[in-house]
């Protein structure tokens, strides 16, 4: 997983930040929620269930979600991050297409 | 005027305008800037109301919002009358009403004062040190008529906690929470418990201490700037054509332009005419505009349109429909390709934003390795489209190094030249179905070429136009609006564009859910054209049925309009299997009788393009 960069002043504010992983940590407001991440889009021959579960099947996570973001008002970048939805804590963030640190867990 | 109590210069006061007010129904002047407190004090007034309890004179003692004392009712009319407000927070403004508090029948005679004269009086406000403090009634808060006495009674009841003792006497919870009393009634709390006041500690302020409004909390965010308005380099022009302006998302954009005595209709009539009879200019600067570029932009705009981009030539354009995954038309527009990897990229005004988050989203998570960048040029551009049999004249007269036959310059094409000496990316393209042109020259000239072409235009009986004509236009021609004739279940094949779908792609946004039988289900809703029997206008929205069968709805109507070039109303209508219906007759449900009208292809205007082609 890609480090993120140095951490800035403003992580000392009590806002919610969210670490882009190209950025930094910024304001949440200058990010776009994505879904959940890791879908894997199937190829045009597969089955109507594999299709229909990629266009409306979706994890309903409580507790630690691996989901996109896009850091709208910022470099433009979408990116995966690890939310615990229950505490909103976000507690890594990765580019997009490296692999889930979720991996092997149940969510 | 003159006011005794009141200095001739200094705080944020306008001493040249007066502002007329009552205090217990006698009549005051104060000024624009003066609280309540400040005027009365200014025409010699220090008794402003009575203590709750012990009904005790009061007057102004401090100032602000940490003002314990002066507590004035304040009746603004029509049930807005709000008690406890304290007299030096409220600002003055005409006619307001104010009334003392806690005396009957009048303030001077109060027979509540009793209370207060049937004690022992010691006006005395109580601190730690007074010798005398526990000698009578000494007061720590004034607003509640705290004594020190009632403080030592709390502790000597066994409240140990500053906030019971607070809570068991009530100091510190008026409105100004305590700002006046509550150093000295922990004090004295302290003392009678034998701690210190550190150990003793504080109590809790609560909010509002002072009240916030909810202007303050939404900040710049109110009025005009509650949305941006977005408006295009041409506004100052069309305001001046005598645009009527709608709201198309954040722009303002003319819906139609009036002359002096017409209604909207009739102004729409005038400009349909002359687009079909000679020409119009329209501002189409709000369309998105995307250059997709890189050795990859063609492959990437052939996974993410429907269509083909890849086939198109240099300088050629093709009308493309957008798809989401699950098949449903998201926006459509006008791929041209300027180069080899050069792409010129429009979409609907509404849409601009959504698309280009859409494609970012592709290019980053599903196409990482193509080589392909993606850039809005929405605002850089200024479109003026010029439409109808005269375009060609009006634009060959401020033109001279672009050929415009038709053999060199085919409609769905692309070239580049100068209009009225500014530089310009011409497009032949129509969305009206008249010969067309839409003209791009950089958005800080555009007026330049407005003034040009309009100049130009005299001769040949050039126009403006706004969206309502150019909808009208648009629709008798059979062209759709996405988010009209589509809804978000509409399939290319539902508004007979199947045809712009390139099958044959082995993948691309859409293809598999195209696949699905739902897709190609023969009784899905397709568009078609309605003329009414009755030749009256049709309502938008209305539902289709079959007279024999009126039971359900076969369909609905999408746009209606009076269309000049027909000589009556028609419509835009989705009706299910309606290919296989054109030439029958249905019915529009009324509250009363069902309408019969009359199906039809939706091209009315033109079916084979001559005028396009011309």
């Amino acid at each position: 997983m890609r480090q993120p960069p140095q951490p800035s002043p403003i992580e000392d504010i009590a806002v919610l930040l969210i670490p882009c992983p190209y950025c930094g940590p910024r304001a949440e407001i200058e990010f776009r929620y994505g879904g959940e991440a890791h879908l894997e889009r199937p190829k045009p021959d597969c089955d109507e269930q594999s299709w229909g579960a990629y266009l409306h099947s979706r994890h309903n996570v409580r507790g630690r979600h691996a989901e996109r973001w896009r850091h709208t008002h910022g470099c433009g970048q979408f990116f995966n991050a690890i939310r615990d939805t229950l505490t909103d804590h976000i507690e890594a963030t990765y580019e997009a297409g490296e692999a889930s640190p979720l991996q092997g867990s149940t969510s | 005027m003159s006011q005794p109590f009141r200095t001739a210069t200094h705080g944020r006061i306008d001493r040249s305008r007066e502002i007329r007010f009552t205090f217990d129904r006698q009549t005051f002047v104060g000024h624009p800037g003066d609280t309540i407190a400040s005027a009365l004090l200014a025409n010699g007034v220090h008794l402003m109301g009575r203590s709750f309890k012990y009904h005790r004179p009061r007057g102004v003692l401090g100032f602000g919002s940490e003002e314990p004392n002066a507590l004035v009712g304040v009746d603004r009319g029509n049930g807005r009358f709000e008690p406890n407000q304290r007299a030096t927070m409220v600002r003055l403004t005409e006619g307001l009403v104010v009334e003392s508090q806690n005396r009957s029948p009048s303030l001077r005679r109060d027979v509540g004062a009793i209370n207060d004269l049937l004690s022992k009086f010691i006006p005395a406000h109580a601190t730690p040190s007074d010798a005398q403090a526990g000698a009578g009634k000494a007061f720590v808060d004034f607003q509640n008529d705290v004594t020190a006495k009632d403080i030592r009674l709390a502790v000597r009841e066994g409240f140990q906690s500053v906030e019971h003792i607070k809570r068991y006497t009530t100091n510190g919870m008026a409105t100004d929470q305590g700002r006046t009393s509550n150093i000295n009634a922990l004090a004295i709390a302290a003392q009678t418990l034998g701690k210190t006041i550190p150990e003793a500690g504080l109590t809790t302020f609560r909010a509002p201490f002072s009240p916030t409004t909810f202007g303050t909390m939404a900040g710049f965010t109110r009025g005009a700037l509650f949305d941006p308005v977005r408006t295009p380099p041409l506004h100052d022009r069309l305001i001046g054509e005598g645009a009527v302006f709608e709201h198309a998302g954040q722009w303002k954009r003319p819906r139609y332009y009036a002359q002096p005595g017409e209604t909207m209709d009739e102004a729409v009539l005038r400009e349909c005419a002359t687009v079909r009879r000679a020409a119009g200019m329209f501002d189409a600067s709000t369309l998105g505009k995307i250059e997709v570029v890189g050795p990859d932009a063609a492959s990437f705009l052939d996974f993410i349109y429907a269509g083909k981009p890849s086939s198109l030539g240099e300088g050629r354009s093709r009308y493309a429909l957008m798809l989401r995954e699950d098949g449903f038309i998201l926006d459509d527009g006008i791929i041209t390709r300027l180069e080899a990897d050069r792409f010129h990229v429009t979409t609907t005004s509404a849409g601009a934003a959504a698309v280009l988050a859409t494609m970012e989203d592709f290019r980053q998570t599903e196409l990482p390795e193509m080589r392909v960048w993606l850039t809005s040029t929405t605002e850089q551009w200024a479109v003026i489209a010029v439409n109808g049999p005269k375009a060609r004249d009006v634009l060959m007269a401020v033109t001279d190094d672009v050929s415009l036959t038709n053999e060199d310059f085919p409609h769905m094409s692309m070239r580049t030249g100068t209009v009225a000496a500014v530089p310009a990316r011409i497009f032949r393209a129509s969305f009206t179905g008249e010969l067309g042109y839409e003209i791009n020259v950089p958005a800080r000239s555009a007026t330049i070429v407005w003034d040009g072409l309009r100049r130009a235009g005299k001769q040949f009986g050039l126009g403006v136009y706004g969206l309502e004509a150019s909808q009208v236009l648009r629709a008798e021609k059979g062209y759709i609006i996405v988010g009209r004739e589509t809804d978000g279940t509409t399939t290319p094949d539902d508004v007979g564009l199947g045809g712009m779908v390139a099958k044959s792609k082995p993948d691309f946004v859409g293809k598999r859910s195209l696949m699905r039988d739902a897709a190609t289900d023969p009784m899905r809703k397709q568009l078609v054209a309605l003329l009414p029997c009755d030749g009256q206008p049709i309502e938008e929205g209305s539902q289709l049925i079959d007279p024999a069968d009126p039971g359900h709805s076969l369909g609905h109507v999408s746009s209606a309009y009076r269309s000049a070039e027909l000589g009556g109303p028609f419509a835009l209508a989705m009706v299910q299997a309606g290919r296989s219906r054109i030439g029958t007759r249905l019915a529009i449900a009324t509250a009363n009788s069902p309408r019969p009208v009359e199906l039809r292809d939706p091209v009315l205007v033109d079916p084979t393009g001559a005028r396009l082609h011309g």
